[in-house]
């Protein structure tokens, strides 16, 4: 009997071993990741040169380690794992214990710099349009990362940076009207224990968008849509920061708040170039693939134009990334056109897109704290 | 190429016992060869060439020595100094040009260029078992290698060659001729690697993150005992990376037909430092006792050379470990320590009760390793004024408390590990239920083994989320 065991373990021992290798090498080929959203490495090349180097041997490993059977898999038993003896943390994210996940920032993520700059270039700009149009109708609204609104939810004793708060004194230096600047932060943190937040994704919820809107209309003093009902559209979302680990205790939901200007708009986007006509502000294919996200307005675009439900001919300019897309909805009730840029997708100048309309009522700059201090565009408003 | 890779665990070493046991006998040693270099150029190819050179000058030095007449005492030795002096003229090169260049600047205000030549990778090891053949080979306890394969084998022998431990000639001089395999051999060779390849991968590698993060936090947000923290973690990861490497090497030698010596006999449990010696990184302070120590005299020569006999061989080991004055001072820490135990105080800790010595030496070595971590440590000066309590967080802080709590388990499951504790209670439980024990050790291999491919395939996972968010 003890020897049988013995057989059986070397058995199994042997077993792990070889399917691996033999799984990967029957298994389809990937070229592209999914849920990391990059290239997987190539087969190296193999030559003299490349042997004698090293880099055939290197391009082997990253090669195995990308194609290798069950890596989604591996990830997920790795975080349970360390989330099993207790750890906090994974891969850059906190497992916290509502079935959050937070993605974490440290000062080292950030170059002062590259802050310091953007917040030149955007200031710029904001001071010229609040000269041209009136300050109460300029407005930059900024919306923390999760790890700052929701820092309640955090583990005990963890760390965030600072760095926001950093950029935020550096923005109201540089503005001429200081009421151009509004804090999101403040009133989301009112509501952390609301579901603001999607749990495994960076980005905020229609509900998190919809105080953020409450929040910008009551500064530029215009009405608040009302929201007629709610449709939950998407149960089983697992976003970004799932990604990130592989693991999540719960899935988000995705939930639609009607708002009837938002019915029966004309989009006009600029592909590449392109034009292209849409009418409806949903994509409800993007329910089917990874990104569902990508529900509000399919996705980022340099360009945007739509002409709402709303009849009151008055225009918004809104500069923003892809946090701005679930706040559409409620913008369309006090719009009849919204021009939507986003400068990482921009082909041509956004000075053209600007000289193109007839009017501008508003001009409305949304960003995420974090992704804001991080990108590389902004010189575009110059 | 290193033992925790995926490449290595999936690919080369499947391969490896395939090719080994389809070939008879006769061709296993050249396999062996073949498959080392192999493992050997995912490093820095090009080295593999420097090996090739050492394993033909020691195998033409051991045939040398054999044939010269045993009684020309004279011309024996002369080629043996021949050997030794090259052996260690290649490690000084490759290993020791530009700290002695760079020291030399120091002291005498030049600027000689360094040389900036990589460390060839287990240089240290294979130069120690070949110079061990040689010396034993002219001490005539072993008699010159005929065959440059099997010798050549020795050298490269890929479960050693990069990470120890350091086999003697002597101990696998029988099996390189002629082993066999047994059923019992291959499994307890899986066992012990399992084992090892839990400690490096689940273990060691998880709590090397508290250390990189603390050794990479600048001065002004060090603590006190963030400090003592990454000194705390340090101690537990060298001991799980170094002895889980040792037991993936006494594994595989065994899967393959050697009986390789233990390396680590729970160090941490020592009672003085002249005992944790004894039992850390057993092969290399063999090697020193046997072809440094004793020729010097050891202790046959009166206390006061015995004395600075273990200065010499201390400092030595020391700078084995690397080439940095801090490994100096780490050896010449532990040389005083010893010298104080030989003169006085381990007489006094055999008398005290056994906790008191123990503490003393979890002490003693826990400083230790504070000195030979400074290597790794970004802000050197602001690390050790933490250390002595002058931290510019004071003793205290939020970041050190985060950390404990998020790595605590892993900390005690890693303290406990390094005691005989775990071994204890399952002989304790099991020595009388053999068929129970082995249906656990099945168990053990299983997830140990599944788990630890899946933290190495997991630690490559590196999504690029923000190109398009």
């Amino acid at each position: 009997m003890e020897k049988k065991v013995k057989v059986l373990t070397i058995i199994i021992f042997l077993v792990i071993l070889f399917a691996v290798g033999i799984f990967t090498i029957l298994g389809g080929r990937k070229t592209y990741s999914e849920f990391e959203k990059r290239k997987l490495a190539a087969f190296p090349k193999v030559t003299k040169d490349t042997v004698l180097k090293g880099e055939f041997q290197k391009g082997l490993d990253d090669f195995l380690n990308d194609h290798v059977v069950f890596r989604d898999q591996c990830v997920t038993v790795s975080s349970l794992a360390n989330k099993m003896i207790g750890k906090k943390e994974q891969n850059g994210v906190y497992m916290c214990d509502d079935g959050y996940l937070i993605e974490k920032y440290e000062d080292k993520d950030f170059d002062k710099k590259e802050i310091k700059e953007n917040v030149r270039c955007l200031t710029r700009f904001v001071n010229m349009a609040a000269d041209s149009i009136g300050s109460k109708n300029v407005k930059i609204a900024l919306i923390p990362s999760k790890v700052n609104a929701l820092e309640s939810k955090l583990p005990l004793y963890a760390s965030t940076s600072k760095m926001n708060e950093y950029m935020k004194d550096m923005l109201k230096s540089k503005l001429k009207n200081q009421e151009v600047l509004i804090d999101l932060g403040d009133t989301l943190k009112e509501h952390s224990d609301e579901y603001i937040y999607y749990k495994t994704d960076h980005h905020w919820t229609g509900l998190g968008a919809l105080y953020g809107y409450q929040a910008l209309m009551k500064s530029m003093d215009l009405e608040m849509c009302t929201v007629s009902s709610k449709t939950d559209v998407s149960t089983n979302f697992r976003g970004t920061t799932f990604n990130k680990i592989h693991y999540a205790p719960q899935k988000d939901i995705i939930t639609k708040y009607d708002v009837s200007t938002a019915e029966n708009c004309e989009l006009e986007y600029d592909i590449s170039g392109d034009k292209e006509l849409r009418d409806n502000i949903y994509d409800e294919s993007a329910l089917d693939t990874e990104d569902k996200y990508n529900y509000f307005l399919g996705g980022n675009y340099g360009v945007i134009k739509i002409h709402t439900g709303c009849t009151n001919g008055k225009s918004l300019v809104l500069i923003k990334d892809s946090f701005a897309n679930c706040m559409i909805p409620y913008l369309t009730y006090n719009y009849e056109n919204i021009v939507m840029v986003d400068l990482r997708y921009l082909n041509s100048s956004i000075f053209d897109t600007l000289n193109e309309m007839e009017q501008i009522d508003s001009v409305v700059v949304l960003f995420n704290e974090e992704k804001f201090m991080q990108d590389s565009h902004l010189w575009l408003l110059e | 190429m290193v033992f925790s890779s995926l490449i290595f665990l999936v690919v080369f070493l499947p391969a490896t016992l395939l090719i080994y046991y389809i070939l008879p006998d006769r061709f296993r040693n050249l396999c062996l060869l073949a498959v080392s270099l192999i493992f050997y150029s995912w490093g820095e190819p090009i080295y593999i060439l420097l090996m090739l050179f050492s394993i033909l000058l020691n195998y033409i030095s051991g045939i040398l020595i054999t044939r010269t007449d045993p009684q020309s005492t004279a011309k024996r030795r002369a080629l043996l100094i021949a050997a030794v002096v090259i052996n260690v003229g290649l490690l000084f090169v490759f290993k020791y040009a530009d700290f002695t260049i760079g020291t030399y600047n120091l002291l005498f205000g030049k600027h000689i260029e360094l040389l900036n030549i990589a460390l060839p990778i287990g240089i240290s090891f294979y130069t120690f078992q070949a110079m061990s053949y040689v010396i034993d080979v002219y001490r005539k306890e072993v008699k010159g290698n005929k065959n440059i394969i099997n010798f050549a084998a020795y050298i490269t022998m890929f479960p050693q060659l990069i990470a120890g431990p350091i086999v003697r000639y002597k101990t696998v001089e029988s099996e390189l001729r002629e082993r066999k395999c047994t059923l019992d051999d291959f499994y307890q060779g899986i066992i012990r690697f399992t084992v090892g390849l839990g400690k490096k991968v689940l273990i060691a590698n998880n709590i090397a993150v508290i250390f990189k993060e603390i050794a990479g936090t600048s001065p002004d947000k060090l603590s006190t005992s963030m400090a003592w923290l990454a000194v705390l973690a340090f101690t537990l990861q060298i001991y799980f990376d170094f002895s889980g490497y040792s037991d993936m090497a006494i594994g595989m030698g065994r899967m393959l037909g050697f009986h390789f010596l233990e390396n680590f006999d729970y160090p941490y449990e020592s009672k003085s430092i002249t005992e944790f010696w004894r039992r850390w990184h057993i092969s290399l302070s063999t090697w020193f006792r046997e072809y440094v120590y004793y020729p010097l005299g050891g202790n046959r020569k009166g206390i006061k050379r015995q004395l600075i006999n273990i200065l010499i061989v201390w400092t030595l080991t020391g700078l084995w470990h690397g080439a940095s004055w801090n490994f100096v001072l780490w050896g010449f820490y532990y040389a005083v320590i010893l010298i104080l135990e030989k003169l006085f105080l381990k007489k006094v800790l055999d008398k005290i009760p056994n906790i008191f010595g123990r503490l003393y030496t979890i002490i003693a070595f826990v400083i230790g390793w504070a000195i030979f971590a400074l290597d790794d440590i970004s802000y050197r000066t602001g690390f050790v004024k933490a250390l002595l309590f002058q931290a510019k967080q004071g003793i205290l802080d939020k970041h050190t408390a985060y950390l404990l709590i998020s790595f605590g388990v892993l900390i005690v499951i890693a303290i406990i590990g390094s005691t005989s504790i775990p071994k204890r209670l399952s002989e304790l439980l099991l020595s009388k239920k053999p068929t129970l024990r082995r249906v656990f050790e099945l168990l053990f291999v299983a997830v140990v083994m599944t788990v630890s491919i899946a933290f190495i395939v997991s630690d490559s996972y590196n999504p690029f989320l923000y190109f398009r968010f």
